[in-house]
């Protein structure tokens, strides 16, 4: 029997900046490490602790793994503090069920990130680029505090060389040079976006982000079975077991975390 | 022979022989109380108490444990004595969370696998019992190897498992009379209607079926409010559950990459709390209002069945005398009040 709670090594090979409070972590196992993208680790960090973290690379990439870190919370601010090139962590998973990615062929696909939320988003993005031909548009919005807030910079003008894939940025606070929208990414969500019938919208960010991007989408026509969300709960033993991340008669843990909005949507404390 | 008897003088000899290689747990009296302790004396044991204080999923899943193949005594067989029908019916519940669905937690299954139950009858009940009134009854009716009923002169047994009928046969257990059977019957309904007269007395009717639809209804009730006010978030009630699952996982494993998990509680205010600050139930009204609806919402909804045995072990141990049972009342009655 396989002990689901035992970590598995990996080296960190780079450590890259993305903003002033979030980094990149480039990890290498002594196996090719698979995963359907959306699905989650555990991050640990012997003697400080274990945290749940969506990939951020691309599923397709098995000899690597990234893992895209906000300083939010103590296991987080002790990874940003200790962990450089050459640092041997452990990992656990993969864990719950990933975007259900049969289900969107041939669909125009709008993608809504905020701050962090980008994270599993780019490995999502990276999974759609792979097969682009499957879906007619791809539109990413995604919002950051401020320009300096903006993770994976350097990737837009890459993406951008993809045909059917279009993005737009805002920034709730500007600077000296930004030129760019100023607002909430909600401000950016329009109606003609992507066809109202034949899409799906997948949202991922902070809470109030995702509770404001979804009511948006549902004014703009969009059908809870239609809308993809990421929950962010607090997932730790990834297996169903340990209670925490308990989201009415779901563990996000297992069921999650991703969840169609319309399976949800009725359960209390969604948002909080 | 589903049924068998064993008169009172060959009972001592009979747990001797069956229990011989394992490793037992069973009701112990100290200090006025019963309790679940590791025996090697089988004699000392008190078999037809009340359930013991600790609940006996514990001996499954250890309140701190290493989560190690290494660790100590995990894949001994056990034995566990004098459970009650209450707690029979934890250890099923929390056969499904760890062993039953996508994944096996494998050292809840090494310790529970191989294990010998032999459950008994209540002959009595405690003061903040009331598994009659959650839809349970004070007396086994599956889940056990043996269950051991106090009849007159001595004993019936009757076999859950083939494992329990084995131990008939190669101990010459005779079958039992029909009167004595229906001895047993008449003694465990009388004990289940003087347990639910008791309740009533107290003033508690509630009806468990509509459980579920009252708690998943109950969310803007002044009940949480007005009982979370007697709620010091010791987590007593959590840890005495026998249901009660949530644990924590940390990482000071003997092994650099292992885990060791001790006991949480869903009253605790970082129980969901996330990176960041966000928290679903930063309100202690909400968490304790949340404890509820894991049992009385979840558990039906996902399961078919309550996460409460009516054990009444939360109801001792709460500090601020927060009864479960007064609590379902209430919001029970609201309920009925607003339809």
């Amino acid at each position: 029997m396989k002990n689901p709670y035992q970590s598995d090594e990996f080296v960190v090979k780079d450590v890259i900046s993305e903003s002033p409070i979030i980094k990149t972590y480039v990890l290498e196992g002594e196996s090719e490490f698979s995963f359907n993208t959306g699905q989650f680790v555990e991050f640990c960090l012997p003697g400080f602790g274990e945290a749940p973290f969506t990939p951020s690379s691309s599923p397709l990439v098995k000899e690597k793994i990234e893992i895209t870190i906000m300083k939010a919370g103590y296991v987080t601010e002790k990874i940003h503090d200790n962990v450089v090139p050459g640092t041997v962590i452990g990992l656990r998973g993969p864990f719950g069920l990933g975007y259900p990615l049969d289900d969107f062929k041939g669909k125009e696909i709008l993608v809504v990130g905020g701050g962090v939320g980008l994270a599993p988003l780019r490995s999502l993005l990276y999974s759609l680029f792979s097969t682009s031909s499957n879906y007619p548009k791809i539109v990413l919005k995604y919002g950051a505090k401020t320009p300096s807030d903006i993770i994976y910079k350097n990737e837009f003008t890459e993406w951008n060389k993809i045909k059917n894939f279009s993005y737009e940025i805002t920034v709730d606070m500007g600077d000296e040079n930004w030129k760019g929208n100023v607002g909430v990414v909600t401000e950016i969500v329009r109606g003609g976006d992507v066809s109202r019938e034949n899409s799906v919208a997948i949202v991922c960010g902070p809470p109030i982000m995702m509770k404001f991007a979804t009511f948006k989408l549902l004014n703009l026509g969009f059908k809870p079975g239609q809308i993809y969300l990421s929950m962010e709960k607090n997932m730790s033993c990834g297996i169903g077991k340990c209670g925490h991340c308990r989201l009415g008669n779901h563990y996000v843990c297992v069921d999650g975390p991703v969840f169609v909005y319309e399976s949800i949507k009725d359960i209390e404390e969604i948002w909080d | 022979m589903k049924i068998g008897f064993l008169p009172q003088s060959k009972f001592q000899d009979f747990m001797d022989r069956i229990l011989k290689g394992y490793d037992c747990y069973a009701p112990q009296n100290s200090l006025e109380k019963l309790h679940l302790k590791n025996v090697t004396d089988v004699a000392s044991i008190n078999l037809f108490g009340i359930r013991t204080e600790e609940p006996v999923t514990s001996i499954f899943f250890p309140p701190s444990s290493d989560l190690s193949f290494q660790s100590d005594g995990l894949t001994r067989p056990k034995a566990l004595l004098g459970i009650k029908g209450c707690d029979l019916s934890a250890i099923k519940l929390l056969d499904w969370v760890f062993m039953i669905g996508s994944y096996v937690d494998p050292f809840y299954y090494m310790r529970r696998n191989n294990s010998l139950i032999i459950s008994t009858d209540c002959i009595d009940f405690s003061e903040s019992c009331f598994c009659a009134l959650i839809g349970e009854k004070p007396y086994p009716e599956g889940g056990f190897d043996i269950n051991i009923s106090q009849i007159n002169d001595g004993y019936l047994l009757e076999a859950g498992t083939e494992i329990g009928e084995e131990l008939f046969i190669k101990n010459n257990i005779f079958e039992a009379t029909n009167n004595q059977i229906e001895e047993r019957n008449i003694g465990r309904e009388d004990l289940k209607n003087t347990q639910l007269r008791n309740l009533e007395e107290k003033g508690f009717g509630f009806n468990y079926l509509s459980l579920d639809y009252v708690v998943k209804n109950s969310s803007q009730s002044p009940v949480w409010d007005n009982e979370s006010k007697k709620c010091v978030e010791c987590g007593a009630c959590t840890f005495t559950c026998p249901t009660c699952h949530c644990f924590l996982l940390s990482t000071s494993g003997r092994n650099y990459f292992s885990k060791h998990r001790n006991w949480d509680s869903c009253l605790y205010y970082g129980f969901a709390r996330v990176a960041g600050g966000a928290n679903p139930r930063s309100k202690l009204r909400d968490r304790l209002r949340n404890r509820f609806v894991k049992k009385f919402v979840f558990f039906p909804e996902v399961l078919d069945r309550l996460g409460c045995t009516g054990c009444g072990r939360c109801i001792d141990a709460c500090l601020g005398k927060i009864d479960i049972r007064k609590v379902l009342e209430e919001v029970s009655s609201e309920k009925s009040v607003s339809i």
